[in-house]
């Protein structure tokens, strides 16, 4: 298995010097589907760059961090419970983390982040032993794995006892902070994984307010540096739409300056399930069954449109010009970011589906 | 903890077999046949123990300090197939359910309160119960489920282990991540169950020491199926084994059809009745419980593959002298008026009354089933009243009344599902009862009383202004002129705004003449995608 490893990434890297050098780089959209695809697909000729196989077990692959250089897609598959690193340039399977740490022990990822230099992967874990008459929970936790750890990469530190219910690690651009998000959310230190923040979202104390409720599966920093979820709460002063009293609010964390803040947006009447900043910081783009425009600095709805099916995700294009649209069956629509109008359909092969898989974009050179 | 003691010589027997190295030599005489609870005992012994480890005492780790109803053991064996490798003949496993729901059942008030679940009845909303424990686990599964079981504080704690072991995300959903759901359930809430529930009582010690019983006979039984009606007969019950016997039931309904049926039943626990046929190829299952009385059962048959629909019945011994009414299938009589109303019960003599300002004439009548003509006075007290044949009270059992005040659709609140060539639609039946106001002529105050089920026109509309906007009364399905409501496909509709499912948000509304009068009632439907196939089926 390690000289596999081995051989695996010298193949990589001679395949990257054999890269011709000063190709243009391009933006691709990256994501996946069932039941072991992966693909990049080039926005600009609105069409399937390439297309990958992962590795065997076959299973729903959902989360995909890209490394910051584009290079490596990390996607955790086969029901979460592998985390599988493909270089995309050559196709090769680079990296897999072996994430039990004892026999009989189950375990699945729940979040995951790659340090901004590329090195280490940051997986949030939880495990379970299976005796032989009863589970055993076990506390959660976030392994750190070196990325040129081959195809059996071992934990190299873990920090136990984490806070439960995280479904998202992300890093501060200057990688000093580990931000660790679920229905609370906490910054820690990324050596220690001392918890140096916590700050309450479920027990959020505001008169007539419930306590916020986040859900959120797909990050989407990377064309504006700023993590954005939707957060739901319930307003006893508002009661204007069928979901009666509830309000739409963005949680909004900038991982340059490593500020956060939460504020409800005004107008938006329709479910948000994911939603992304432009470039620019200036607009939010999200929705299910619409795509709404939200004005950030106004903290107001621009404008929404009818989708013509529900879409679990939504991101833009790097030079805030276009919104792309994902998630479950085998459409990406792209959107136009100023008017919101429809400008194009990328289809799957055979029509794979999609189905919870991330949709992330990447610059990188293919070097064809 | 206590053990069975035929679990316990079992489970001794099966680690003696395996220090000796199983090499005891057998005698040749004829064994006597295996009870199917003893088989089960075996089974239990030899697969069970493999990973639930016996104590000095023989009890089993885990499995002994656990009760459970058969339709719960049967899931626990299926999960051990599904999840654990175990892998059991269906005879082995049909035995092992027998013996554990014998030795490690519930006593009969401990199942009252939650039969729907057992019976498979739909459109159940459960209520009562502290609205957190409700939410830590009846936001997945029926509460019944859980108040299903018995088991004490730490085992309850061990079972939040196993969700967590096959649903790893679980504290992810609505209604667990707005709590601390782990912590909670690893303490108050496990300690909350052991209190309601716990394994070890005074009344289930005194259930396990009783006498088994024999339902050997001939029952009269009578059913109703909401929206079809009445049927009634005789099964004969004849016992092939302890605990095991086979049915022959003469059937005959209210439409006149005859059904003449012969199928197999079990007794579990000494009052747990399952039985299991064929009617035109078509696979039933029988749900119910032996009372308290010792000569009548209630409970409900269903199709294996539809259990919504279904017939709620009562069992009366009819081999024992018992004299009485069961059913009348008219409930309601209207001053003024003569109706035909069919009485059902058994070992019927003696003098047809239905009280004061109602004459009866008797056109047909047998100990079994009386047909008589109920001639309504003008001036006759309106409310409920009892109807008696000879000294047999069948208390409260008909209605005079002069004019309908309201009527309500029954369910008040009912889930159809969309379906699919791979999983069966799950339809949903309604029926529209009437009521009058009473003497103060005001709906909804104490002095108001049921007149009974009453035909009526059936239509659908949408529920609210999001329904109306989606058009869901167009997609989500049709209801046929007796109340049955029929989904349609499940799937992304490409005809809808959005490509959406046939899913939908409906109001079912039921249009009744009373005279000249036109009277309607509402319930609310919601229309919603498939049961995963596991949960579809039935028995």
């Amino acid at each position: 298995m390690r000289r596999r490893s081995a051989l695996t990434i010298l193949g990589a890297l001679l395949l990257a010097l054999a890269a011709p050098a000063g190709a243009a780089e391009k933006d691709y959209i990256l994501t996946a589907a069932n039941p072991n695809k992966l693909y990049l697909i080039d926005p600009k000729k609105r069409a399937v760059a390439r297309a990958y196989d992962l590795p065997k077990p076959d299973g729903a692959p959902s989360f995909i961090e890209p490394s910051p250089d584009g290079r490596i897609a990390y996607v955790v598959a086969n029901q979460a419970r592998d985390i599988i690193g493909i270089e995309l340039t050559s196709g090769m399977e680079v990296f897999r983390a072996h994430m039990p740490q004892a026999k009989n022990e189950r375990v699945i990822n729940f979040g995951l982040t790659v340090s901004p230099d590329g090195a280490k992967i940051y997986s949030y874990e939880i495990p379970v032993q299976a005796k032989l008459d009863r589970y055993e929970a076990q506390p959660n936790r976030i392994a750190v794995y070196v990325a040129n750890g081959g195809l059996d990469a071992k934990a190299e530190a873990v920090f136990v006892n984490m806070p439960r219910r995280i479904r998202l690690l992300l890093f501060s651009k200057d990688g000093q902070h580990l931000y660790a998000l679920g229905s609370n959310f906490y910054t820690l230190d990324p050596h220690t994984g001392r918890i140096i923040a916590a700050y309450p979202l479920r027990q959020w104390q505001e008169p007539d307010a419930s306590p916020y409720d986040m859900l959120n599966f797909w990050p989407t920093p990377e064309s504006s540096g700023v993590f954005m979820a939707v957060v739901v709460d319930g307003r006893a002063e508002v009661a204007r739409s069928y979901q009666n009293t509830d309000v739409t609010a963005l949680f909004h964390l900038d991982l340059r300056q490593g500020v956060f803040t939460v504020s409800p947006i005004k107008g938006v009447q329709d479910t948000l399930f994911a939603v992304a900043a432009s470039a620019d910081k200036r607009f939010a783009f999200g929705g299910f069954r619409t795509l709404s425009k939200i004005d950030l600095k106004k903290g107001a709805l621009v404008k929404r449109i009818d989708l013509d099916r529900s879409y679990y995700q939504f991101n833009v294009s790097r030079d805030g010009r276009e919104v792309y649209i994902s998630g479950a069956m085998c459409d990406i629509v792209i959107h136009d970011a100023n008017n919101l109008e429809k400008k194009a359909v990328v289809l799957l092969p055979d029509c794979a589906d999609m189905a919870g898989a991330a949709v992330r974009v990447v610059r990188l050179d293919l070097g064809k | 903890m206590r053990l069975p003691a035929s679990l316990k010589a079992m489970v001794i027997a099966a680690v003696l077999l395996a220090l000796a190295g199983c090499g005891e030599d057998k005698k040749a005489e004829a064994p006597a046949p295996l009870t199917l609870r003893d088989l089960g005992a075996e089974v239990v012994a030899r697969e069970c123990s493999l990973c639930h480890r016996a104590a000095a005492d023989g009890s089993l780790s885990r499995l002994s300090g656990i009760r459970k109803t058969p339709e719960g053991w049967e899931m626990t064996l299926a999960r051990m197939e599904s999840t654990r490798g175990v892998k059991l003949s269906p005879q082995d496993r049909r035995a092992a359910v027998k013996f554990l729901a014998d030795t490690q059942g519930l006593t009969p008030p401990e199942t009252a309160p939650y039969r729907y679940e057992l019976e498979r009845r739909p459109h159940v909303v459960e209520s009562g119960h502290n609205a957190d424990v409700m939410s830590m686990c009846a936001r997945c599964h029926a509460f019944a489920r859980v108040a299903l079981q018995r088991r004490d504080a730490e085992e309850w704690r061990l079972l939040f282990h196993t969700h967590l072991g096959l649903w790893p995300t679980l504290e992810y959903q609505a209604l667990a991540r707005d709590r601390d759901w782990w912590e909670e359930a690893q303490g108050w809430v496990a300690t909350a169950l052991g209190k309601y529930f716990p394994y070890d009582t005074p009344a289930w010690r005194e259930w396990a020491a009783a006498p088994a019983v024999d339902l050997q006979g001939r029952w009269r039984f009578v059913g109703y199926m909401p929206g079809e009606g009445f049927a009634d007969g005789i099964m004969t019950v004849t016992r092939n084994a302890i605990d095991e016997y086979g049915v022959a039931a003469e059937e005959q309904t209210t439409g006149g059809a005859a059904i003449n049926v012969n199928y197999a039943a079990i007794v579990y626990s000494k009052y747990e009745w399952r039985g299991r046929g064929k009617l035109d190829n078509r696979e039933f299952y029988e749900v119910a419980a032996l009372n308290a009385d010792g000569v009548t059962m209630t409970g409900r048959t269903y199709w294996i593959d539809a259990p919504e629909v279904g017939s709620n019945f009562v069992a009366v011994r009819a081999d024992r002298g018992l004299q009485r009414p069961l059913a009348v299938t008219n409930e309601g009589l209207k001053r003024g008026a003569s109706t035909e109303i069919t009485i059902l019960g058994v070992g019927m003599k003696g003098e047809v009354s239905l009280g004061d300002g109602v004459a009866v004439r008797v056109t047909s009548r047998s100990e079994d089933k009386i047909i008589v003509m109920a001639e309504v006075a003008t001036d006759a007290t309106l409310g409920r009243r009892d109807v008696r044949v000879g000294d047999a009270v069948m208390a409260q059992a008909v209605a005079v009344y002069d004019k309908i005040d309201r009527i309500e659709v029954a369910p008040g609140q009912a889930t159809a599902r969309l379906g699919s060539d791979k999983i069966a639609p799950v339809s949903a039946q309604f029926e529209a009862v009437a009521y009058a106001s009473g003497d103060d002529g005001i709906a909804g105050t104490d002095d108001d009383f049921r007149i009974g089920v009453v035909a009526a026109a059936w239509d659908i509309a949408p529920y609210d202004a999001e329904a109306a906007r989606m058009k869901d009364h167009l997609y989500a399905g049709k209801i046929t002129p007796r109340g049955r409501f029929l989904p349609s496909e499940a799937g992304r509709n490409p005809e809808r705004l959005y490509g959406a499912s046939n899913a939908g948000d409906l109001n079912v509304i039921a249009t009744v003449t009373d005279g000249e009068r036109t009277l309607s009632g509402k319930a609310r439907l919601t229309v919603t995608k498939p049961l995963p196939p596991m949960q579809r089926g039935g028995a």
